[in-house]
């Protein structure tokens, strides 16, 4: 269900009907009326809405104010077009020259059609002052309650009436809203709207407009029953018996009577609405009334005889602040009715109708559609406000994330490119890419040498080819990781896997110690061989894999002690080696003729894995 | 929704901003992720990558070549390879028994040693110390799965040499080669 808020906002009070519902069913959720005055303290008034809204929990986004009638005028105007958006561009400017005591640009003009043709239409326009407008807007934004749409009482009292059921498609009749200055008049034929037009005589226009007075104001913005039914009971007391007989007596007459009417008014005291307050008495009040009363009669007369409608104007229905003396009374043999069938608003149900008519037309319903908010007094809710700051902080937003990408993609490329290098660069040290030159990967296997020439590379200047599932750095991993499998097999087939390596090698063991004692010469030892024996040794549960070197040597020297000191420096030489095991202590015996010592049996035994090429 | 309803042209500018700001942001944060990811690699991890690739490319060759050269898949090639060896150039040691022996070495994984005893035909033929570490080196550089397992140089008992004394370049030779194998290859 939705929520929907009708606010009328009269110069002297408010009325407030909160529906919750749809446009064809709803039900009313809470009214409220109480006093006010945006004119002479637009601040207490503002507090008063505010007070309201907390209290209420109005819908803010479906919030339709009212007006005052008498704010507005009205004029007809004919048209030689019949397409909506043709009408607004030109009305405000048809309407132009009827309106000579307004600046056009200083008016909002509405329009609603009467009656249309294919090519043209009839429109009757309400044209309200903008600074009337922005002077009950301000008040309203102030208070926390602005409204989406704006609606005056000509149009949310027939909206109103049509929600009550209370128009009669086989007649017309006039709907009226007594307002507290002014009234509102429509008349509609059938379900069709004629005419409209506001007088400036309301229920409270003979009386004086309150001081500000921030109490006063207070005490109104927590509006209960028992002030309603203070403000009820004075405004009986205002409406004595006498007067309203006494006008009730001349009400119902014919055309012709409206003369006496005026002769009777121009012989009554005139009303004051300002400056005779303090001085104003039961009786002038009454008297007063009275001729507001007659003034309003004739011109419902002149309305009803004014009015060009198709069927016959029956009934008068008549809604609004309380008037008495009207409501029962004929007017030119047309009865005056109360608007019957408006919900249940507690004791406000005339007063609040214009206010209901408001939230009926913001939940789609009604036959009338206002459109006061216009121009610069459009509707801008917070969003509107700030979509232009936002708009050029987002493009800002957008463009310095458009700069850091850029930045970060050129960046990126150049890392890349590096990386690029890096990667061409191995891949030629591989295969180079002059067919004719041997690589350093001789043959390359097939796949690789597929993927290289597939994804790798310049196609031309400044182009480059890349495996669009992987990054460049990837692809050099994925050709690692290829090589390391092909090298894998190859081991594999060359006996070399992990499941078993070849025998360590004698040869290399045995080259390892004769170059070891070969270097012993630079010391001045001379060495001879004269048996030299290598065995491979297979690892046992205590031993790994090993070569014993045997030999039989001499030491040539220029004498015994000197050969022992090579044969020594050899010893140490070996015992160095990271790959010996054990250097055997070997039986030394000086040479016969002094100049050196022989050695026989001497074993070594080495580890060849730990040698510098450790392949065997 | 109010919003898309009164369509303006600041909030088409505001919708295609906040899109476009949520593209770009994450195409920003990837590409500094990446970026980032791939920054680390570069100082870290490409030289070495690269570096693997060369020395892989090397053991790839080498292994390839030694694949090319073994030349033997059975008891005869090796002995073929063993003569083709005695004969290389700097070698020609002359005339040479080979004996094969098999030894099985992993009864579950069926890896055996065939064990080639390599001696010169007449016992007394000596060879200078080239000749035989030629021959040894080419039996071990050709073939990735021939290793010289044994040895033995020594000089001829005719006319023994003291140990005073500087022995002409003339050995007796026997050497043992071993070849270790899964027995299907």
């Amino acid at each position: 269900m939705v929520r929907a808020c009708g606010l009328r906002i009269g110069p002297r009070g408010y009325e407030l009907v909160l529906i919750d519902g749809n446009a064809k069913k709803h039900k009313v959720i809470t009214s409220k009326v109480g006093t006010l005055s945006f004119a002479t303290d637009p601040a207490g008034a503002a507090r008063t809405l505010k007070d309201l809204a907390k209290q209420n929990d109005i819908p803010r986004d479906r919030l339709r104010v009212v007006v005052e009638g008498g704010l507005a005028a009205f004029r007809k105007v004919n048209l030689p077009i019949n397409d909506d958006d043709k009408i607004e561009k030109v009305v405000k400017f048809e309407v132009e020259s009827e309106l000579p005591q307004f600046n056009i640009e200083d008016v909002i003009v509405d329009w609603s059609r009467l009656n249309s043709t294919s090519d043209s239409c009839s429109l009757i326009t309400t044209i309200v002052k903008k600074v009337d407008l922005q002077e009950i807007l301000d008040v309203c934004e102030r208070g926390g309650v602005e409204p989406i749409e704006v609606d005056s009482d000509t149009s949310a009292i027939v909206n109103a009436a049509h929600a009550a059921g209370a128009l009669d498609p086989e007649s017309a009749c006039l709907v009226v809203y007594v307002g507290e200055e002014s009234s509102s008049i429509a008349v509609i034929d059938g379900l069709e709207l004629r005419d409209l037009r506001s007088i400036q005589q309301g229920a409270l226009t003979h009386l004086p407009v309150a001081a500000p007075d921030s109490a006063d104001a207070d005490a109104d913005e927590d509006e209960d029953d028992e002030e309603e039914e203070r403000g009820a009971a004075d405004s009986d007391a205002l409406a004595s018996g006498d007067s309203t007989e006494g006008v009730e007596e001349s009400l119902g007459e014919s055309l012709d009577e409206l003369d006496v009417l005026e002769e009777w008014e121009e012989t009554a005291p005139a009303p004051g609405p300002e400056g005779s307050a303090d001085v104003a008495t039961e009786t002038e009040h009454d008297a007063a009334r009275t001729q507001i009363l007659a003034r309003l009669t004739r011109e419902l007369a002149r309305s009803i005889s004014g009015a060009r409608t198709l069927q016959p104007i029956r009934r008068v229905l008549v809604a609004g602040y309380e008037m008495p003396g009207l409501i029962g009374s004929e007017i030119l043999d047309v009865s005056v009715e109360a608007l019957e069938g408006l919900p249940d608003t507690s004791r406000h149900a005339s007063r609040c109708a214009t206010a209901y008519g408001a939230a009926v037309a913001q939940l789609g319903g009604g036959i009338l559609e206002t459109r006061m908010r216009r121009e610069e007094l459009r509707f801008t809710g917070t969003m509107e406000r700030l979509e232009l700051p936002l708009a050029v902080a987002s493009l800002l937003l957008v463009t310095f994330l458009g700069v850091w990408n850029i930045g970060l993609g050129k960046k990126f490329d150049r890392v890349n490119s590096a990386v690029r290098y890096w990667r061409d660069s191995s891949v030629a040290f591989m295969i180079p890419k002059q067919k004719h030159l041997r690589g350093n990967l001789d043959p390359a296997p097939a796949s690789i040498q597929n993927y290289v020439k597939n994804f790798t590379g310049e196609i031309s200047p400044g182009v480059y080819r890349d495996d669009p599932h992987l990054t460049r750095f990837d692809q050099m991993t994925f050709l690692r990781g290829r090589l390391r499998s092909e090298i894998a097999t190859l081991e594999r087939e060359l006996g070399q896997g992990a499941e078993f390596t070849q025998p360590q090698s004698a040869l290399k063991g045995a080259t390892y110690v004769l170059d070891i004692l070969d270097d012993t010469r630079e010391g001045g030892a001379r060495p001879s061989i004269r048996y030299l024996k290598a065995d491979y040794s297979k690892a046992s549960s205590t031993r790994s894999d090993s070569v014993t070197v045997t030999l039989d040597l001499t030491f040539f020297a220029e004498d015994t002690a000197t050969g022992t000191e090579h044969f020594e420096a050899f010893r140490r030489a070996i015992e160095l080696q990271p790959w010996a095991i054990e250097f055997s202590p070997a039986r030394t015996d000086p040479l016969e003729n002094g100049e050196g010592i022989s050695i026989a049996g001497l074993r070594i035994t080495m580890d060849v894995s730990k040698t510098e090429e450790a392949t065997s | 929704m109010s919003f898309f309803k009164n369509l303006t042209l600041e909030r088409v500018f505001i919708m295609l901003s906040v899109l476009g700001s949520l593209v770009l942001g994450y195409a920003g944060w990837a590409t500094q992720t990446k970026l980032n990811e791939l920054t680390l690699d570069l100082e870290a991890s490409v030289p070495e990558v690269a570096n693997d690739l060369q020395q892989l490319s090397r053991r790839y060759t080498s292994l390839h070549k030694a694949k090319m050269g073994e030349g033997f898949l059975g008891q005869e090639n090796v002995e073929s390879y063993i003569r083709r060896c005695k004969d290389a150039n700097g070698a020609e040691i002359g005339q040479i028994s080979i004996t094969h022996n098999s030894k099985e070495l992993d009864r579950k994984n069926e890896i055996f040693d065939h064990v080639y005893t390599i001696k010169t035909s007449n016992s007394d033929t000596t060879l200078g110390r080239k000749n035989i570490v030629t021959f040894l080196r080419e039996l071990e550089q050709k073939s990735q799965q021939m290793r010289v397992t044994s040895l033995q140089l020594r000089l001829p008992s005719r006319g023994k040499v003291e140990p005073h004394e500087i022995p002409a370049d003339a050995w007796l030779f026997d050497a043992t080669c071993t070849s270790r194998q899964k027995k299907e290859s």
